[in-house]
């Protein structure tokens, strides 16, 4: 294990990935952030995201209809330029059963590692999406994400 | 300085963020996305600052408050504790007058040194547009030894 130089601490910052409580109506989606590497040598890297589901409404045992079946009730993703599915590996599903029934957590199960473009720029797109169509979800998003801007 | 970190000045060090979700930034408004204060002794730096206009909700009146602004803005302004809405040319800006992405360049770190109260405000700056709005940053706060 290596030192930690000056330099190397000046090229590495966390960008924080928050979402207050939010009400989302059913099929919405808000942007939590946005990050766009312009650089090969600069890299990001997802570790530390959570998501939580605080409510339901209505808050009943009845199944959520989904707009995409493959996801859970409530999910995060990280969405590279236009992009319309988010990167592999990024997703973080809360309620994928057929059941949903808040409170409920999850996190980032892998660490999500993005390197940036060798010509023009990526935009990166952070997303918390209500995939029902019959459900108000209430729900907040706590994270950071680390960018390196001279990653070897 | 490019010498190794000790612990002390580790502790020294902290990241604050910089965060605005989503948000509906209407027509000549503003929105004090952070606010911090410098204490004689102290550095702060803008490590990273990046507004995205997601898109235009309404476009009823193109006309600018601050002609040489963008019409969305995102600046720095300093000595404004207690106001909500910015006056005068900030320290530094960036903005756009279209949905799109801006930010600034990471290698060129800006240092807040000087005591005093600084405001991050992000400007709708038309009469008459309402934008969907999302910024992400974060400063860095040192110690000096």
């Amino acid at each position: 294990m290596s030192f930690i130089n000056q330099q190397t601490l000046n090229d590495q910052l966390d960008l924080p990935i928050t979402l207050p409580r939010t009400s989302l109506e059913p099929n919405d989606d808000l942007v939590v952030s946005v990050f766009e590497l312009d650089e090969s040598t600069q890299q990001l890297t997802f570790k530390a995201v959570q998501l939580h589901a605080f409510l339901r409404d209505p808050d009943d045992a009845s199944t959520p209809s989904k707009v995409d079946a493959a996801k859970g009730s409530l999910y995060f993703g990280v969405y590279k330029n236009d992009d319309t599915s988010p990167v592999l590996n990024s997703t973080i599903i809360v309620g994928p059963t057929s059941t949903f029934t808040p409170p409920e957590t999850q996190e980032l199960a892998n660490e999500l590692v993005v390197n940036g473009p060798s010509s023009g720029s990526d935009r990166y797109t952070m997303k918390v999406v209500n995939n029902t169509t019959n459900l108000r979800i209430e729900a907040t998003l706590t994270g950071t994400v680390r960018i390196d801007l001279n990653a070897a | 300085m490019n010498g190794f970190i000790n612990a002390t000045q580790a502790q020294g060090i902290r990241d604050i963020p910089i965060v605005l979700p989503q948000t509906e930034l209407r027509r000549n408004s503003a929105i004090v996305v952070q606010s911090f204060e410098v204490e004689a002794g102290e550095r702060v730096k803008l490590k990273w600052l990046g507004m995205q206009i997601l898109q235009q909700l309404a476009n009823e009146d193109n006309t600018k408050v601050t002609t040489a602004f963008k019409s969305v803005y995102l600046g720095i302004w300093s000595g404004m504790e207690g106001l909500a809405r910015p006056a005068g040319a900030p320290i530094m800006r960036v903005g756009s007058d279209v949905p799109s992405f801006k930010s600034i360049n990471p290698y060129y770190v800006r240092e807040f040194t000087a005591p005093d109260h600084y405001q991050v405000i992000l400007v709708n700056n038309t009469l008459g547009n309402d934008y969907d709005v999302v910024v992400t940053g974060v400063l860095r706060l040192e110690d000096d030894a």
